[in-house]
């Protein structure tokens, strides 16, 4: 499946997909017992991997800070949420680590984000941690998300689809 | 055999239990893939009811969307696996792409690619419904609704 990057600074090596895949699951704790230790040994050895780790901590730590909830009355008794921390991909994404330079725009999309109105996001929104959705691209057409139900969520496109898809950027996936 | 010698074949048995468990899931993951219950349906604002297959899915939804029918337009149970991109067939000719990214204790993380309608990221706990607008279609709109279903 493609790569859809959410990018605010130059990107990190090329690292596996699997190691990839390990180090979010890391980041998340869900790493356990013999598989952690063995991540850990290789976190104190590899210093671009500490690297990326501290980037993916330090933009869920940004974004957590302006995340948002609203509750519009929208369609009678609906739910909105506007989901506004850690976007996550497995695969060939790249991680790449928050330079100093990039602060200024990872502020400016937050700050964008906090004020979305009826909590609708015409584009790429990274999701808040602990969420179901974790990362929605709507392209041109705004998406709403209802997690109302504790064992269901619902990602709604709200307006048409326009003609030749989406307007998210994707590099193809190994 | 004396008392004292069952405790530890018990001890080691079901340690290999445990161990053969956990080989089993891990295969399961990644070679027989997770198991997951993907249906389409087309909502609509006209009269026609609500189709019997869908009734668990319309308890879930009527509270959030307000429709007036639910249609299933087709109901099947993929096994996503690490590494494989799994298409489902949309009655306008799109498609939705799922492909599993990561399986763990909060469940799995699905990327779903739905073409010319949204793209995202969801990790689902197992048993949890993920319903995916997927646009607007004839008089209505068509929606995804994928449910992990596998062996915890």
């Amino acid at each position: 499946m493609s790569d859809r990057a959410h990018t605010v600074a130059p990107p990190a090596p090329d690292r596996p997909a699997a190691e990839e895949e390990l180090l979010h699951a890391y980041h998340d704790g869900e790493l356990r017992g013999l598989a952690r230790w063995r991540f850990e040994r290789r976190l104190r050895r590899d210093a671009g991997l500490r690297r990326e780790l501290a980037a993916l901590a330090g933009l869920r730590k940004l974004l957590r800070e302006h995340h948002a909830e609203t509750s519009p009355d929208l369609w009678g008794a609906v739910a909105l949420r506007l989901p506004a921390v850690d976007a996550r991909r497995a695969g060939a994404r790249r991680r790449p680590a928050l330079a100093w330079w990039a602060l200024p725009g990872a502020v400016a999309a937050t700050a964008a984000l906090a004020l979305a109105i009826l909590g609708v996001w015409p584009g790429a929104t990274p999701a808040a941690s602990g969420g179901v959705v974790r990362w929605v691209d709507g392209g041109p057409r705004s998406v709403m998300v209802l997690e109302g139900d504790p064992d269901t969520t619902i990602i709604w496109v709200l307006d048409a689809p326009a003609e030749g898809g989406g307007s998210g950027e994707r590099s193809e996936a190994a | 055999m004396r008392r004292l010698d069952i405790v530890p074949c018990i001890a080691v048995a079901g340690l290999l239990c445990g161990l053969l468990g956990a080989a089993v899931a891990a295969q399961e993951a990644s070679s027989g893939g997770v198991p997951v219950n993907v249906i389409v349906v087309h909502t609509s604002d006209r009269a026609g009811g609500i189709d019997p297959r869908a009734r668990e899915l319309d308890r879930k939804l009527r509270k959030q969307l307000r429709y007036e029918s639910m249609r299933v337009v087709s109901e099947e149970r993929v096994r996503l696996r690490a590494g494989e991109v799994r298409s489902v067939a949309l009655p306008d000719g799109r498609a939705a792409r799922l492909q599993l990214m990561h399986k763990g204790e909060q469940g799995v993380l699905v990327a779903v690619d739905v073409e010319r309608a949204v793209k995202t990221d969801v990790r689902a706990p197992n048993h949890h419904t993920v319903v995916i607008g997927a646009g607007e279609y004839q008089d209505g709109h068509l929606a995804i609704a994928l449910e992990p279903d596998y062996e915890d």
